[in-house]
């Protein structure tokens, strides 16, 4: 919770310092669902959160974020499952590859990002914590100069012990908001 | 510049799909062993069952790629016949010593690994009751021990209780749960 309000503080400061400084920057809050890719001991899940975004050159923007999901309870036609689904909380950076900043119209890009990944089921005391990695594509529809819809998806990567992987798709939709436009 | 961006965007979306199909050749299994009733070797104060994982497919399928056993758990369905409380435990070992035709109780609790830990079951007669997988996680101990002879492929099972007499529970059914992760 400490990380969250951090986070949330160092938006809020970046917000109202960006325009004095020639920066820019915006954020947004997005939505979705989380599909655990070949996962058996999980069920689709949700996830949500929030991201600042900053320019670094003319097509790459940086976003640093932090998301929460929530997976489903798993099933099995075998037995009754009666375990419930992980919690992953994620603190990363995502790179958008040919997004923009602001502005109306309608732009697709790549994502890639990095993150730290903590997967916690207290029920069967399994406790993760792990650097992941991610990729997918969007596509960024300006509604305003300052607003657009922002719709995504990604494949997530977190590397286990043994080296093995727990991997899960997520598709999103949010709305970014950009300062100074 | 549009037309720049929407290239970029594009050259963007295809390294992504390049580095996705990479990496999906690995992925999280469950696999459930079913034990009934009439499965079980009976002995004096313990029943005894030998798992072989070789004989499961999705093992078979990815053994060689075996990178974790996330979590071994298990479902229990026993039946105390006596009007005495009495407590239940599995055992584990591997197939190399336990048992043989001398193997006793003594035997078991003293050379096999406890891995399910007194679960209590109410007095009878004729009382069943029923440990759930998700239950099961509250009695596990030695769970590294569990995963080791799991990752072996083949390990000996031995249900023991504790209370009543030696034949006055059945075991009428179990299952044993293993998630695994494997990958290239």
């Amino acid at each position: 919770m400490k990380k969250v309000v951090g986070i949330a503080l160092l938006v809020l400061v970046a917000a109202q310092t960006s325009p004095a400084q020639g920066i820019k920057f915006g954020v947004g809050v997005a939505g979705g669902i989380d599909i655990p890719v070949v996962q058996n001991d999980q069920g689709n899940g949700s996830i949500f959160g929030f991201k600042g975004r900053v320019k670094l050159i003319s097509a790459i923007a940086l976003e640093p974020g932090v998301f929460f999901t929530k997976y489903g309870d798993p099933t099995n036609e075998d037995f009754t499952m009666d375990i419930e689904g992980s919690k992953l909380t994620s603190f990363g950076i995502d790179a958008t590859l040919g997004s923009g900043f602001g502005g109306t119209g309608i732009r697709p890009y790549g994502v890639f990002g990095i993150g730290s990944y903590k997967m916690k089921r207290d029920q069967t005391q399994q406790d993760l914590s792990k650097f992941g990695w991610s990729a997918g594509f969007g596509i960024e529809i300006g509604v305003t100069a300052p607003i657009s819809l922002d719709v995504r998806g990604k494949l997530v990567v977190i590397p286990t012990e043994g080296g093995g992987s727990k991997k899960s798709a997520t598709v999103t939709g949010g709305v970014n908001y950009y300062f100074g436009m | 510049m549009t037309f720049k961006k929407h290239r970029l965007g594009t050259a963007g979306m295809l390294v992504a799909l390049a580095l996705l199909t990479g990496c999906l050749l690995s992925g999280t299994f469950v696999i459930v062993i079913s034990i009934e009733k009439v499965d079980f070797t009976t002995r004096t104060g313990f029943y005894y069952y030998h798992i072989d994982l070789s004989e499961e497919q999705d093992w078979l399928d990815h053994k060689d790629d075996i990178k974790d056993i996330d979590l071994v758990g298990f479902e229990l369905w026993i039946t105390n016949h006596e009007d005495v409380a009495r407590t239940f435990s599995v055992y584990v070992d591997d197939d190399a010593s336990l048992p043989d035709s001398n193997s006793s109780l003594t035997d078991v609790k003293s050379n096999a690994t406890l891995v399910l830990d007194e679960f209590e079951l109410d007095a009878g007669p004729n009382k069943q009751m029923r440990v759930t997988y998700g239950q099961s996680f509250k009695y596990l101990k030695n769970v590294e021990t569990l995963k080791s002879l799991v990752e072996k492929g083949t390990f000996d099972y031995f249900g023991v209780s504790s209370g009543g007499t030696a034949s006055g529970y059945t075991i009428d059914s179990a299952r044993v749960i293993i998630t695994f992760t494997a990958g290239k």
